[in-house]
C-alpha cells in the first residue's frame, strides 16, 4: 500500500457513511530498530495549511481558535480505528461531535438555522 | 428509459454552462462582424465540450467520485489549492457577469436600471438553491430555457443562405481585422468551454447517484444536452449575422443585441430576447455558484448536497450563499456587465488547461475509470483539447489587449 | 504520544541528504506493508529531480505520449529501504551509509 496513492488526500467516511473530511495528514511513529509504523491519520484545515507553509498553518489555527466554536478543527484518528482503505477511507467512529465537525455544527446552529426560510 | 430523462441534467448544464451571457455576447458580436465565418469555432467548441462533459460523467459514474474529488486525491492537496484559488476568483467574476446578464434583461423590459436588479436576482437565485433540490433546479431551468429556442426560430425566419452557413463551418482565415477575428474566436471558445460546467455536471452525476449503468445515457446526455446548447448558440450567431452584418452594425450594447430578435419576430422579439437572456443567465448563476461550492466542499472533504436541507451541509450552503451575495455587490455598484463578461471570459480561458490536463491522467487510470478507460479517440481528443486550451490560455490576454 | 513521531505529509517532497551531505533525491512515495495489526514502512521511493526529469516522468505515464521513444524513457530508481533513512531530524532526512545504497 502506498501512502500518497492510497491514503493521503483520500475521502474519510465515518461509520454512518457521512463525509468527515480528507486525509490531510498521516502520523508515523518512529521506533528503535523497527520500521516506522502508521500511528494515526489527521483531518483538519491546519494540517492541510501546514503542507503549504508552516506560517500559514499558524495563521489559520489562530483564526479558527478565536472565532465560532473556538476549535481548530483538527481530528486525529488512531490507525486502529481505520476499517478499510478503498474508494474511501472508512473509520470506525461517528463524526458528530468530533473536532472535524465542530465548524460544520456551529455554522449550522448559529448561522444556517437563523436564516430566513430554513426549516428547524 | 428513465435514465434518458436525465437528459434534463444535460440540457440544464447546457443552458447555464453553454449558452449564457458570455456565449450570447461573443457569438452575437461574431455574427455581426464576420457573418457566418466563425461558425467553425462554435463547432469546434461544441465538440470539445461534448468530449469533456462525457468524460466528467463517465469518471463520476464509475469511480463514484466527482471530478474535483478525483483531482485532489490523484494530484494532491498542493494541486488542489493552487488551482482552486485562482479558479475561485475567476468564477466569482463570471458569477457577477451572469447576475448582470439577468439584471440587464430585466432593465430591458422594465426600464429600471440593472444595478437595482442585482440583489433581487441574487436573492431569487439563492432561494432556488436554499429551498430547492437539484432536481428542481435542473428541471426548472431546463424547461424555462426552452424559450431560448426563439433564437433558432428567428434565425430560420431570416432565411440565411445555406451554402454560406455551411462554408462558415469550415475553418478559415480572416480577410481583414485579423486581431479582432482571432480575439472573438478565442472568446467564443473561452465562453463555451467553462470549467464550472464540468465540475457542476460531475457533481450532478454523483447527486443523482449515477453508476456504470449510466455510461450509455451519459453519452447520450452529453451529446444531446450540449448539442442543444450549440444549436441555440448557432441560432444567435445566424440571427446576428443576418440582422447586423449586412448593415455593418457592430454590437456594443445589449439593447442592440435584442434587435436581432425584433426584426424577424416583431415586438414580441424584445420580450423573448429578455426572457431568453434572463433564463440562460439565471441558469448560469446557479451553476457557477453551485459549481464553486461543490469544488470547495469536495476538495476539503465536507458534506455537500442540494437534495436535503441546508442544515445537513452548512458550510457548503454558506459558500454558495456568500458567493452569490458578494458577486451581486459588483453589479449593484454599477460595473458594466458586458465589460465584465468579456474580461471574465479571457480569465476563464487562462485557467482552462489546469482543468483539462488532469483528464489525460484520470481517464486512463483504472483506479478511477476501471475498464471504461479512454480509447485512442478519447485520448487523442483530450490531448488535442489540452493543447488547444494551452494555446488559448497563452493568447487570451494579449489578444484582449490588441483586439478587444 | 510518547514515541517520537513524524508527519508523513511533510516528509513527502523533502530532499534526502547523502552521506556526504549532498542532495541525493526527493522522497516521492512511502511504501507500506502489513505487519501483524500494524502497517509499517517498507521503503521510500525517490522521485524526479529537476523540471526536465519531471516532464519525462509525466510523459511516460500518458498512453499516447509514452510510446514516443524519446519521451518515454524513465529513470529507474532503487527504492530506499526503511533502515537506510535516518529520520532523527525529520526536516533533513539523511541516507545512512550502506553497501547497497547509492552514495
Amino acid at each position: 500500500m502506498n501512502l500518497t496513492r492510497d491514503i493521503l488526500d483520500q475521502q474519510v467516511v465515518d461509520r454512518t457513511g457521512q463525509r468527515l473530511g480528507k486525509v490531510d495528514g498521516v502520523i508515523l511513529e518512529l521506533r528503535e530498530g523497527e520500521p516506522p509504523r502508521i500511528a494515526a491519520i489527521e483531518v483538519g484545515p491546519v494540517t492541510l495549511a501546514r503542507r503549504m507553509h508552516p506560517r500559514l498553518a499558524l495563521w489559520v489555527e489562530g483564526w479558527l481558535r478565536r472565532l465560532g466554536p473556538k476549535s481548530d478543527g483538527t481530528l486525529r484518528i488512531p490507525w486502529s480505528k481505520v476499517r478499510a482503505i478503498g474508494v474511501d477511507v472508512r473509520v470506525d467512529l461517528v463524526a458528530d461531535g468530533t473536532a472535524a465537525r465542530a465548524w460544520e455544527e456551529w455554522l449550522r446552529d448559529h448561522v444556517v438555522r437563523r436564516m430566513p426560510g430554513t426549516p428547524q | 428509459m428513465k435514465k434518458y430523462l436525465e437528459v434534463a441534467l444535460g440540457i440544464f448544464t447546457s443552458i447555464g454552462g453553454f449558452l449564457e451571457v458570455g456565449a450570447i455576447a461573443t457569438t452575437a458580436q461574431a455574427g455581426a462582424q464576420f457573418g457566418f465565418r466563425l461558425g467553425w469555432v462554435l463547432l469546434l467548441g461544441t465538440i470539445c465540450v461534448i468530449f469533456l462533459v462525457e468524460m466528467s460523467g463517465r469518471l463520476s459514474a464509475v469511480s463514484k467520485h466527482t471530478l474535483q474529488d478525483a483531482m485532489r486525491e490523484r494530484f494532491g492537496a498542493g494541486f488542489f489549492l493552487v488551482t482552486t484559488i485562482p479558479g475561485l476568483i475567476v468564477d466569482w467574476l463570471v458569477l457577477a457577469a451572469e447576475i448582470g446578464g439577468v439584471a440587464l434583461a430585466l432593465q430591458l423590459v422594465t426600464g429600471i436600471g440593472y444595478q437595482w436588479w442585482a440583489f433581487p436576482v441574487a436573492i431569487a437565485g439563492w432561494l432556488f438553491m436554499w429551498k430547492g433540490s437539484l432536481g428542481l433546479v435542473e428541471d426548472g431551468v431546463a424547461l424555462l430555457g426552452l424559450v431560448a429556442l426563439a433564437f433558432v426560430v428567428a434565425a430560420v425566419k431570416l432565411h440565411p443562405p445555406v451554402p454560406a452557413v455551411a462554408a462558415g463551418l469550415l475553418p478559415s482565415l480572416p480577410r481583414a481585422e485579423g486581431a479582432t477575428y482571432w480575439f472573438l474566436a478565442v472568446s467564443i471558445l473561452g465562453a463555451l468551454i467553462s470549467p464550472y460546467l464540468f465540475f457542476f455536471y460531475s457533481s450532478g452525476a454523483i447527486e443523482d447517484q449515477w453508476d456504470e449503468n449510466h455510461i450509455g445515457s451519459n453519452r447520450f446526455t452529453a451529446i444531446v444536452g450540449m448539442g442543444f446548447g450549440a444549436v441555440l448558440a448557432f441560432g444567435v450567431m445566424l440571427a446576428a449575422a443576418m440582422v447586423f452584418h449586412p448593415r455593418g452594425i457592430e454590437v456594443e450594447r445589449y439593447e442592440q443585441v435584442a434587435l436581432m430578435l425584433v426584426e424577424p419576430l416583431g415586438r414580441p422579439g424584445l420580450y423573448l430576447f429578455a426572457a431568453a437572456l434572463a433564463v440562460t443567465c439565471f441558469g448560469a448563476t446557479l451553476e457557477v455558484a453551485l459549481g464553486r461550492a461543490y469544488v470547495f466542499a469536495q476538495g476539503l472533504g465536507w458534506n455537500y448536497t442540494l437534495n436535503s436541507p441546508p442544515t445537513n451541509s452548512a458550510r457548503f450552503s454558506l459558500v454558495y450563499t456568500g458567493m452569490i451575495g458578494s458577486a451581486a455587490v459588483l453589479i449593484a455598484l454599477g460595473i458594466d456587465p458586458l465589460a465584465l463578461t468579456v474580461f471574465s471570459m479571457a480569465l476563464t480561458a487562462v485557467t482552462l488547461p489546469l482543468v483539462t490536463l488532469p483528464f489525460i491522467v484520470l481517464m486512463n487510470d483504472p483506479a478511477y475509470v476501471g475498464e471504461y478507460r479512454n480509447g485512442w479517440i478519447g485520448n487523442a481528443a483530450v490531448v488535442g483539447i489540452s493543447l488547444l486550451a494551452s494555446l488559448i490560455a497563452l493568447v487570451a490576454i494579449p489578444l484582449q489587449l490588441m483586439g478587444g | 504520544m510518547s514515541a517520537p513521531e513524524v508527519r508523513a505529509e511533510l516528509l513527502l517532497g523533502r530532499k534526502v541528504l547523502g552521506p556526504g551531505g549532498r542532495v541525493d533525491a526527493r522522497i516521492e512515495e512511502i511504501v507500506l506493508e502489513p505487519r501483524g495489526e500494524d502497517y509499517v514502512v517498507r521503503e521510500y521511493l525517490s522521485g524526479p529531480e529537476g523540471f526536465l526529469e519531471e516532464i519525462f516522468d509525466f510523459a511516460a505515464g500518458v498512453p499516447l505520449l509514452g510510446s514516443i521513444p524519446f519521451l518515454g524513457r524513465r529513470i529507474r530508481r532503487r527504492p530506499i529501504q526503511w533502515d537506510w533513512l535516518d529520520l532523527s531530524n525529520p526536516e533533513a532526512p539523511r541516507l545512512r551509509p550502506h553497501p547497497d545504497a547509492r552514495g
